[in-house]
């Protein structure tokens, strides 16, 4: 699996576990944490079996991305025109949570297809949270609607205090990146990853793909950005996004790719580390093996004379011992 | 560049053989006591001019010998900041495994990456010629891993930011 | 058509010495005993195991006319052993060393043993008949390392020794009442306890191996840097001839006559060296047939210019580009050789049969038959 998946695997199979046996007598009360600090609490109790309430807990903004009542703004529209009547949104959300939601089981379709394709889109809850206002910036960009924060920078959170950087245009959103990693060989391993999406963008297959650009210092458009999202460790990222990157289908795609890209790249180091880990312990493996061939065969050393020596050869089988 | 790793490993290996003529030589120092001389560096008589084999300005290998002991540092190839880490990491590791390694020195000679140390007793319990095999392949394979793993690293960084920027099309 | 015979009899050798009759051999096995084994129909027994130094035993040697063993060991001390029945009684030396011993050797007449060591002296022992021990007089101040070797002259005064100050220095080691007045040595100098008759500064690094030729004419010492020195009339006015060659040094060396010696090393195969009618003395040949056929100066040749950088001199050689992987050399010893002992058949001056052991634990037993041919 190379592409982080915008599902929650952990949610999913819990919502469909009970959607397809809602009679089994089970109180269900699941927390979960998934990358980069988001948190999900679901509970469901026998005496209310068609009524699922899940909450969730969103990394902490940075102050130049603080969030409107708890919440990305945009992001309860966002919810509603997803999940329509199935979900009721409570206020004030659980104690420590951003967000709680009543699920209403029953009033999910009774069409097959469609039920999924809606857990589904529960169990992605995530991305229609954190990524409405993105969403919505990519959404103007689609329907080239000229929107209120035409070339201003719009900071974004997308991990625990840090925020990525959108500068939305008419014709354009341009997506800057300030990546920072907190081990040395990471910070190594990702700048010579990054630097690969430039390469990678320059060859005719991806000619269509968004612009990429690197550089080990602020681009131009981040003047204006506070100090601390100024420095960046491992450089920083640029991409170009055109309508044709969020027309249709591609808009969500879009959306959980750029929401999602500094854990993408996260991601990958780590798996990275861990192939280099295990190569080089097979390697140090065959070193030590190859000293061990060094040493005299112990057999050998175990024909010490007790009886069994050579006497008198004839130098033809003293040459073969 | 196959060509210079060739010549280099095979200048090392000559010395090798040359160097590594070591014999049990109590201390002149402390009675009783026998200590790698290589190490002490108390009696200037006993140790040999040592040698320094480059491959290049910034790969070489120091043969310092004595008559008991023969110590054997490299520096390792470090073009850029990937190759730096990959061979600090592949070292960190050896050296963790150091007593699997009877003749890794703890620390590396100052001014070098690692370094080897072999003595009189080291070439009792082994053969002398499979012990500079072992040298001599360590070095080679060091090389080789580097360049492995740096060429992996951008293999794999191709294939992700490819399957990264398909999302867009 | 030279190894007769290859025991096998420890990890590794350290030295040995053969009993007057040559049935029974006293080894070290790399450790602080001595084992003496017995050839006994057709496999060697270990009879004896002499225990009472504590630390590496670096000398063995067994008398002759007397059946007397001297052992000296890194532990400072040196024992002489008498055979008292079925056992061997240890006599203890106080030779007054405070560092290692590091080789020992019986005079002639073994009424004297001298012993080289790393407090950069040399020992001297003889026996006090009134005390019932052996006293030791010491020759300071005259090395300024280790001393490696001690050979004496057939004279039983003249003593020859090696030190890792790279030089070789003949003594005096009269002692009176012990040797008589006129000893066939000649001024009144020599005469003198710890007189130094002669001192050669021949090699750039350690040396190692020294020995008389059977009549006392030649003086012959091995240097680190794969060298050989032959010295005549080192008494009166000394002449040296140096022999390099281009393999691996050696530790100790032999004279089988006059004119021929056997050097043993780190090349794990005998070198036979000889000296011409004019007295020019050259490598012949190695003793051991190898398995591989590698030209000898091919791979010499790789180490000469290793060695000269070692050394800190050029000397002249081939260019290093061929890969050559470390081959065995398929010969009798499998590693470093570290002790060369004479087996000669009653009075005979030349040496037909020798033995040589290593730290492959092998001892392997030697005879010159075709020996006017390896003058040719």
């Amino acid at each position: 699996m190379i592409l982080l998946q915008s599902t929650s695997r952990f949610l999913l199979q819990i919502l469909q576990g009970r959607v397809q046996s809602p009679e089994k007598g089970v109180d269900l009360d699941c927390h979960s944490v998934e990358f980069g600090d988001v948190r999900y609490h679901i509970q469901v109790s026998m005496k209310k079996p068609q009524v699922m309430v899940l909450s969730a807990s969103l990394p902490i903004p940075p102050p130049e991305a603080t969030f409107h009542s708890g919440l990305p703004v945009g992001a309860i529209e966002a919810i509603k025109a997803a999940y329509g009547p199935i979900v009721q949104i409570l206020d004030p959300p659980k104690d420590g949570y951003n967000l709680t939601m009543k699920l209403y089981l029953s009033k999910l379709p009774s069409n097959e297809e469609q039920r999924q394709a809606l857990l589904v889109k529960i169990a992605s809850v995530r991305e229609v949270v954190l990524g409405a206002p993105l969403r919505m910036v990519l959404k103007n960009l689609a329907s080239k609607t000229v929107a209120p924060d035409v070339d201003q920078l719009v900071a974004l959170v997308h991990r625990p205090k840090e925020s990525f950087f959108l500068v939305p245009q008419a014709e354009k959103v341009t997506v800057v990146y300030p990546m920072r990693f907190q081990d040395s060989i990471d910070i190594v391993l990702a700048t010579s990853f990054l630097q690969e999406f430039v390469e990678a963008r320059r060859t005719a297959a991806l000619n269509n793909a968004p612009p990429c650009m690197w550089s080990p210092s602020p681009p131009l458009e981040l003047k204006g950005a506070p100090a601390e999202a100024l420095t960046a460790n491992a450089g920083f990222v640029t991409f170009v996004i055109f309508p044709r990157h969020v027309e249709g289908k591609k808009l969500d795609r879009t959306v959980w790719s750029l929401l999602t890209f500094h854990a993408y790249v996260s991601y990958h180091v780590k798996c990275s580390e861990g192939f280099m880990h295990t190569r080089m312990r097979r390697r140090v493996e065959s070193l030590i093996q190859a000293l061990d061939r060094a040493k005299p065969d112990t057999e050998k050393s175990k024909k010490v004379v007790q009886g069994k020596s050579f006497k008198r050869l004839s130098l033809r089988e003293a040459r073969g011992s | 560049m196959a060509n210079t790793l060739r010549l280099y490993l095979t200048c090392i290996r000559n010395t090798l053989e040359a160097a590594m003529c070591l014999q049990n030589f109590p201390c002149q120092e402390v009675e009783r006591h026998n200590k790698p001389e290589v190490e002490l560096k108390t009696s200037p008589e006993l140790l040999l001019n040592p040698v320094l084999i480059c491959r290049n300005e910034a790969e070489k290998c120091l043969i310092e010998t004595s008559i008991n002991s023969i110590r054997i540092s490299m520096k390792v190839k470090q073009a850029d900041e990937l190759e730096n880490i990959l061979a600090k990491k592949f070292l960190r590791f050896l050296s963790m495994r150091a007593e699997a390694f009877q003749v890794l020195r703890r620390k590396p000679v100052q001014g070098y990456d690692i370094s080897f140390l072999i003595t009189n007793y080291h070439c009792e319990d082994m053969h002398k010629h499979k012990l500079i095999d072992f040298i001599v392949q360590f070095m080679e394979d060091i090389d080789k891993e580097i360049s492995e793993l740096k060429l992996s690293v951008n293999t794999r960084g191709r294939l992700v930011a490819t399957e990264f920027l398909k999302q867009f099309i | 058509m030279a190894a007769v015979a290859v025991h096998q009899f420890a990890q590794s050798i350290t030295c040995h010495a053969w009993s007057p009759d040559q049935t029974m051999v006293a080894l070290c096995p790399n450790n602080n005993e001595v084992h003496i084994y017995k050839f006994i129909k057709d496999r060697w027994e270990k009879l004896h195991v002499l225990y009472k130094h504590d630390q590496i035993i670096s000398g063995i040697d067994w008398s002759i006319r007397s059946n007397k063993i001297v052992t000296v060991s890194h532990d400072r001390n040196s024992y002489v052993w008498n055979q008292e029945a079925s056992e061997w009684v240890p006599t203890l030396v106080i030779l007054r060393l405070n560092r290692a011993a590091l080789c020992v050797q019986w005079s002639p007449k073994e009424n004297k043993f001298a012993v080289g060591s790393g407090a950069k002296t040399v020992c001297v022992c003889y026996y006090e008949q009134e005390n019932n021990w052996w006293v030791s007089k010491l020759i300071r101040k005259k090395h300024n390392s280790s001393v490696t070797g001690v050979a004496w002259h057939p004279n039983n005064i003249l003593l020859a020794t090696t030190s890792t100050d790279g030089k070789c220095r003949v003594f005096s080691t009269f002692i009176k009442g012990v040797d008589p007045r006129d000893s066939g040595a000649g001024s009144s100098n020599e005469l003198k306890f710890g007189e130094q008759i002669a001192q050669l500064d021949l090699s750039f690094t350690w040396a190692f191996g020294v020995k008389w030729s059977p009549s006392g004419n030649t003086l012959a010492y091995a240097g680190h840097n794969s060298m050989i020195y032959f010295i005549e009339d080192v008494e009166s006015s000394p002449s040296a001839q140096t022999v390099a060659f281009r393999d691996l040094p050696l530790r100790d060396v032999l004279f089988v006559s006059e004119r021929m010696l056997i050097g043993v090393g780190f090349d794990y195969n005998p070198m036979v060296f000889a000296a011409d009618e004019t007295g020019l003395w050259s490598f012949v040949k190695f003793l051991d047939e190898k398995k591989t056929t590698q030209s000898s100066s091919k791979y010499g040749s790789q180490f000469s210019e290793a060695f000269g950088k070692l050394y800190g001199q050029s000397k002249q050689g081939a260019s290093n580009d061929t890969v050559e992987p470390s081959r065995p050399r398929g010969g009798a010893h499998e590693n470093c050789i570290t002790c060369i002992v004479p087996l000669r058949k009653g009075g005979e001056t030349v040496v037909k049969r020798f033995s040589t052991s290593g730290l492959d634990g092998k001892l392997v037993i030697w005879e010159l038959d075709n020996y006017i041919d390896l003058l040719q």
